[in-house]
């Protein structure tokens, strides 16, 4: 049985207590991590206001533990939504069994996940037990730095679910295209997904560590590149190391960018195309640009 | 990996599993993240390919080339 709880905290100026709103699904548990957790919003969001510049309006995030099969469920519906197409799944039915098992075992692990079309944090209940308060905390920041990408910069979500949308148009169908120009197009499509991929993760990752270090946080969890590389999109291309890769210098890249100052990271988001060059896989990909 | 011990017993074992068939870990490789060298070694296992740490030391060194290119567009 779901309920709904409003988790008080307290606002940094000293005005009244303000509070989220939280869906839990299970009546009988107390769920104290991630409560505890979410009264240190205010903590976590002017961490990610005062990193990137950006004014975050948490009033816009919805938060809600689900089970690991719900997770997996929602985050289908959500690149439904977002990409207009069905499922990203391989259409024959034993690729789909297999890309089922794959499924499963990803969000088994994934602790939570940020869902821009319903603008709300998921949290995976299952792998919620047994996890410190610092834990969670630490993997808040990582998903509310990807809704504050998603509040300053929706044109740049929006130019991935595009790539996302092409991406699997050209491996599945292609239309009428010679197969030769439908791989190219789909090289294309997937490399760029992956370089603007690359910039938000390598950002939600470097923000997260500063975030670990600066609040003391010892968190046992590290989301990033292992999320991605392993995420719906990627689980169709063949590489999976290499895009770890990528993922790595994304993050190493993105901390050396970071440290010129925000407005040089603010022109990364406004010219999603010098993405596709810096974060691209290597000098492969920089000739291939 | 649902506590410290469980994961640093998993790191362990996929440490030894990956040492076992391919030898020493790379330093580059030993010193990711403890969750990202986990991953990378299942998967390296899974697809029965050693780690390619030359192309994950050649990705690293790129960084400057691509801050210099950066430094450029910005111009």
């Amino acid at each position: 049985m779901t309920r709904q709880e409003r988790t008080p905290f307290k606002q940094d100026s000293g005005a009244a207590p303000s509070a989220v709103v939280v869906s839990l699904p299970n009546a009988g548990r107390s769920y104290k991590n991630i409560k505890q957790a979410l009264a240190d919003l205010p903590e976590i969001t002017s961490s990610i206001e005062n990193k990137t510049g950006w004014k975050f309006d948490l009033a816009h995030v919805g938060f809600e533990v689900v089970t690991a099969q719900q997770l997996q469920r929602r985050c289908l519906e959500d690149v439904t939504r977002r990409t207009g197409i069905p499922s990203t799944m391989p259409q024959s039915f034993l690729a789909r069994s297999v890309g089922d098992v794959l499924l499963a075992a990803y969000h088994r692990s994934v602790v939570a996940l940020y869902l821009p079309s319903e603008r709300k944090i998921v949290i995976n209940e299952e792998r919620l037990r047994g996890l410190s308060q610092d834990a969670v905390k630490s993997t808040l920041h990582h998903e509310l730095t990807h809704a504050a990408q998603h509040q300053r910069y929706p044109r740049f979500l929006e130019g991935i679910d595009r790539l996302a949308r092409e991406q699997s148009i050209y491996g599945k169908h292609g239309g009428d295209l010679p197969v030769e120009e439908r791989n190219q197009r789909f090289e294309s499509s997937s490399e760029r997904l992956h370089a603007r991929m690359s910039l938000l993760e390598g950002q939600a990752m470097a923000l997260q560590k500063m975030y670990d270090r600066e609040a003391g946080l010892h968190s046992e969890i590290k989301m990033g590149p292992v999320e991605v590389a392993l995420g719906l999109t990627s689980m169709l291309i063949p590489g999976g190391i290499a895009k770890i890769t990528q993922y790595i210098t994304g993050q190493a890249l993105f901390e050396r960018i970071h440290a010129l100052g925000i407005k040089e990271v603010n022109s990364l988001f406004k010219d999603p195309r010098s993405v596709d060059l810096l974060f691209g896989r290597g000098r492969q990909g920089q000739k291939a640009a | 990996m649902h506590d410290y011990l469980n994961a640093a017993e998993a790191l362990f074992e996929v440490r030894q599993r990956y040492v076992e068939r391919f030898g020493p870990l790379h330093p580059i490789v030993a010193e990711l993240d403890p969750e990202l060298l986990y991953v990378v070694l299942e998967m390296a296992l899974e697809d029965g390919l050693a780690v390619d740490v030359e192309s994950i030391e050649e990705a690293l060194n790129e960084v400057d080339d691509r801050l210099a290119l950066f430094k450029e567009l910005c111009q």
